[in-house]
């Protein structure tokens, strides 16, 4: 099968290029093995939360200057950078992602931890510490769900109160909730999204405003754990309850990464975008410097080919990178990675410092062309987590690196067709 | 040694990093709470079982078999397969008479053929159905599929058999049971659109079930020598010069190439490529410019194409939606990939009926919404559920294609004079 662009790896990077070729019309196919990290995304995205002295960022444009000469970041025009953050939020939008934030100043996410820190944009409906500042009075309630792991009332307070927020500690339970809870291990934030549909999300509704009722809260902060799949839940929710409503992230898989996800795939579907689910590139065969095809485990001999690809595979976690005892290997196209040459040099002892290793992945051009012994490929691109030099776990910029490097290129491949 | 690539087990369980995608996808788990999910039933419950067989829990027959956890999880563990396995494994007691029953579709499709007026109409009536929820419980909402009066293989030595030498290139064509006793027209339309390409059909010496649902139902002995048969017809089939071996269903297709090895642990590798899916392969004969298609002009249909699990993890969507997308006049609408709920013989069992149902809900609200002609899909139990629930008729994209070509002008264009 033949295409104009085909794209390897459907998280936040992948995705978001494919929607940005399809939107322009062009013939796109999206390759992708498993769910991405995007599942785990807790509704905020970071653009860069911390610089490099671990510093809490207030603006990200300014302090994105400050990174290193090895950070993607560093490869745009400063000047351009604040088009490319607004570009990135307008095509979330677009996609029906709603988001509230801006590349000027960041703002405070709460963690399911209990911790404020900096974001760039926030899912409309997850909490953040400005959207409470705007409540008539400090006040708000935090219901639990009886029995639900990843989310404790408790942690969400102690950043609250820190904040001057008084805080009322509420549980809520009803025979749908029990009912699931019949399977301890199930009690996931996805499972209670499932049925929190129809008459059981009405009953949920009236069971939340209920254990309420004596609160004086100007708001109610709820685990995200309502389906985000249509705007129809969560008003339907407020009506109920009578009250502001927010949501905060839990732990785990994340409803509102994964409402992310399902808005991204339908819009870049309903754009006539072609598919592979669940297949995993296993070759590639080369002509000098270009990529003239791919091979996936489920299609045997048929070659995909393409005039131009991007890798977006991610990281380790989606092994768009690979560690051997003693390398970090990209293992598809064997691209050439950036990594510190002796193992010992790849972690801190300290287990939640900056760990070395996490800077590494694909060494890439200027224009993100991938190298390949020290050659830049002409027509493969790398993109996302699987670039050298960003640590997004220290900087906080995992879903701005995805973006901003997604849509460079993919502005690139339409402006050289 | 090689610690990294010694130590994987049966279905990669090792890599599974407890991520927790799988049971966000898992259709069972938000419906039925006596169903321990895919984590816990796959690599979680392996690595206890390993140890001790008592971790197995027949609850894990609530497993569908959908594999859409083994197109999540992003480690590549085979959940279902490990699931699956652990069943046929560890499981006590005999399969019911009914599962054997509901198992047995070649000798229940033999029989049924031989009567099928009466068949079809005994099957179709109130007390027969009572009788048969509350004896065999098989619920009585279920439609059963018609039974043919001719199976299709009769037709096919009948009708089309001698005309299939003429042509110079053959495949060989794994019906299915389906396709056999209720729905021989599929097959004709095979037969139709591959002799309009210029290609001969043949059947293969012995044809038997491929298995699926006698997997399902723990009839692991008789699965395993229906496969055996059939990967023995099959290697003889392309000995004596068939291109490949096509069916038209999807799970017939994801049974052969990847549930025989992997569940059955039989060695397929030597014909597994040739097996392939009739899109796919006509798909390729485009591609590689073998062939060309002319379409009539008057043809117009807006339609739903809906992606069967099986066909999901066999990862062969692109080549239906592909073939339907180039029909002029069609209007196609990718459903989301949602699991239908029947899951082969699953949904005709009195104690999944509802869950079925529930399951597909959401399909069925989608395809409600599009308000297609026909929806298209290649799997024959997405087809039973999908007509029953909805009311709209299903179409295998096959027969699609044998309605949309100009038959008579795609012969002329690929130069066929016979
Ligand atoms: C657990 C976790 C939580 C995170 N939470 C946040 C957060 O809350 N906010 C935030 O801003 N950032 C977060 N991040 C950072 C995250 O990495 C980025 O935000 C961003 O999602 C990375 O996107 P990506 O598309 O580059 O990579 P990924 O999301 O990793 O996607 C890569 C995709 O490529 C596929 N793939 C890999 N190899 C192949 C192959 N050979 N063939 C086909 N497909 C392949 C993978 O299966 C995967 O689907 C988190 C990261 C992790 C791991
Ligand atoms: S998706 Fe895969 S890796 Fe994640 S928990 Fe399930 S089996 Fe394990
Ligand atoms: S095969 Fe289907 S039903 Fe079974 S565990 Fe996986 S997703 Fe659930």
């Amino acid at each position: 099968m033949k295409f104009e662009t085909i794209i390897i790896g459907a998280g936040l990077a992948g995705v978001s290029a494919a929607i940005r070729l399809a939107e322009q019309g062009k013939d796109v196919a999206l390759i992708s093995a498993g769910r991405s990290a995007m599942h785990f995304n807790s509704g905020s995205l970071g653009l860069l939360g911390f610089d490099n002295n671990h510093q809490p960022v207030s603006s990200p444009v300014e302090a994105m200057e400050s990174m290193p000469d090895s950070h993607p970041y560093k490869r745009f025009e400063a000047a351009s950078l604040t088009e490319f953050a607004d570009n990135a939020a307008d095509l979330l939008r677009r996609a029906g992602v709603k988001t509230v934030g801006n590349v000027r100043e960041n703002h405070m996410r709460i963690t399911p931890l209990g911790l404020c820190r900096p974001a760039w944009l926030t899912l409309e409906q997850v909490v953040t510490l400005e959207a409470l500042k705007q409540l008539e009075r400090p006040h708000v309630a935090i219901v639990g769900i009886a029995g639900f792991l990843d989310f404790y009332p408790r942690f969400i307070a102690a950043a609250l109160e820190k904040e001057g927020f008084r805080c009322d500690l509420l549980t809520v339970d009803n025979p749908d909730l029990q009912r699931l809870r019949k399977s301890e291990s199930e009690m996931r934030a996805a499972n209670i999204a499932r049925i929190m549909e129809g008459d059981a999300l009405t009953r949920f509704g009236e069971s939340v405003r209920d254990v309420s009722r004596d609160s004086e809260a100007a708001a109610l902060i709820l685990p995200a754990v309502v389906n985000f799949d249509g705007d129809g839940e969560s008003l339907h929710l407020r009506q109920i309850v009578g009250r502001d409503l927010f949501y905060a992230p839990t732990m785990g898989v994340s409803i509102p990464g994964i409402a992310m996800h399902t808005r991204l795939m339908r819009h870049f579907l309903s754009l006539g975008g072609r598919l592979f689910n669940g297949h995993r590139v296993i070759s590639a065969e080369f002509n000098d410097d270009s990529l003239v095809a791919v091979y996936t485990d489920k299609l045997d001999d048929d070659a995909l080919r393409a005039d131009n690809f991007i890798f977006a595979g991610g990281s380790f976690f989606s092994r768009g990178l690979v560690a051997t005892p003693d390398e970090v290997i990209e293992p598809i196209f064997n691209l050439d990675t950036l990594a510190p040459s002796d193992r010992s040099k790849w972690f801190d002892s300290d287990l939640f410092g900056v760990q070395p290793v996490m800077n590494s992945g694909i060494a890439v051009d200027h224009t993100f062309r991938a190298l390949r012994s020290g050659v830049p490929v002409k027509n493969l691109y790398a993109v996302g987590a699987s670039l050298a030099g960003a640590d997004s776990l220290s900087n906080d910029s995992g879903a701005g690196v995805a973006l901003l490097t997604a849509i460079a290129v993919a502005d690139r491949i339409i402006k050289l067709q | 040694m090689d610690f990294q690539k010694e130590n994987i087990s049966r279905h990669n369980f090792e890599q599974c990093t407890k991520c927790t995608v799988c049971t966000v996808v898992c259709p069972v788990t938000p419906i039925n709470t006596k169903y321990p999910g895919p984590k816990q039933a796959g690599p979680d419950g392996e690595r206890y079982r390993l140890k001790n067989p008592d971790f197995f829990d027949e609850a894990f027959k609530y497993c569908l078999n959908c594999k859409r956890c083994e197109v999540a999880c992003p480690s590549d563990v085979r959940i279902g397969d490990l699931i699956l396995s652990a069943r046929l494994t560890y499981s006590k007691g005999k399969p019911s008479l009914r599962d054997t029953m509901l198992a047995e579709t070649d000798v229940m499709g033999s029989l049924a053929t031989l009567c099928a007026p009466v068949v079809n109409a005994s099957l179709a009536m109130k007390p027969v159905k009572y009788v048969m929820d509350r004896t065999l419980k098989i619920d009585s909402h279920r439609q059963f599929p018609k039974y043919a009066s001719t199976k299709f293989e009769t037709w096919f030595r009948r009708h089309a058999a001698a005309e299939q030498s003429k042509y110079s290139r053959h495949i060989s064509y794994f019906h299915g049971c389906y396709v056999n006793y209720n729905y021989p027209d599929l097959g004709k339309a095979l037969v139709a659109v591959c002799n309009a390409l210029g290609v001969g059909v043949r059947l293969l010496d012995r044809e038997r079930c491929c298995g699926v649902a006698k997997i399902a139902n723990r009839l692991v002995k008789e699965a395993t020598r229906d496969a055996e048969i059939n990967i023995a017809s099959i290697r003889k089939a392309l000995a004596d010069g068939s291109e490949a071996v096509v069916a038209t269903s999807s799970t017939c297709c994801f049974t052969m190439r990847d549930e025989y090895h992997h569940v059955l642990g039989l060695d397929n590798s030597d014909i597994r490529r040739s097996v392939t899916l009739a899109t796919a392969y006509i798909s390729k004969l485009i591609e590689r410019g073998d062939v060309r298609l002319v379409f009539r002009d008057d043809y117009r249909r807006r339609i739903a194409y809906h992606t069967p699990c099986h066909m999901e993890r066999m990862g062969f969507t692109q080549y239906s939606v592909a073939l339907l997308k180039s029909i002029p006049g069609v209007d196609l609408v990718v459903l989301n990939p949602n699991c239908c709920g029947i899951a082969g013989t699953y949904g005709f069992k009195k104690e999944n009926y509802e869950t079925s149902q529930a399951i597909g809900s959401r399909l069925f609200t989608e395809i409600e919404n599009v308000r297609p002609d026909f929806v298209a899909t290649d799997c024959e139990t997405c087809k039973w559920q999908i007509e029953m629930s909805t009311g709209i008729k299903v179409k295998n994209p096959v027969e699609v294609l044998f309605e949309a070509l100009d038959l008579d002008a795609t012969r002329k264009a690929n130069n066929l004079t016979i």
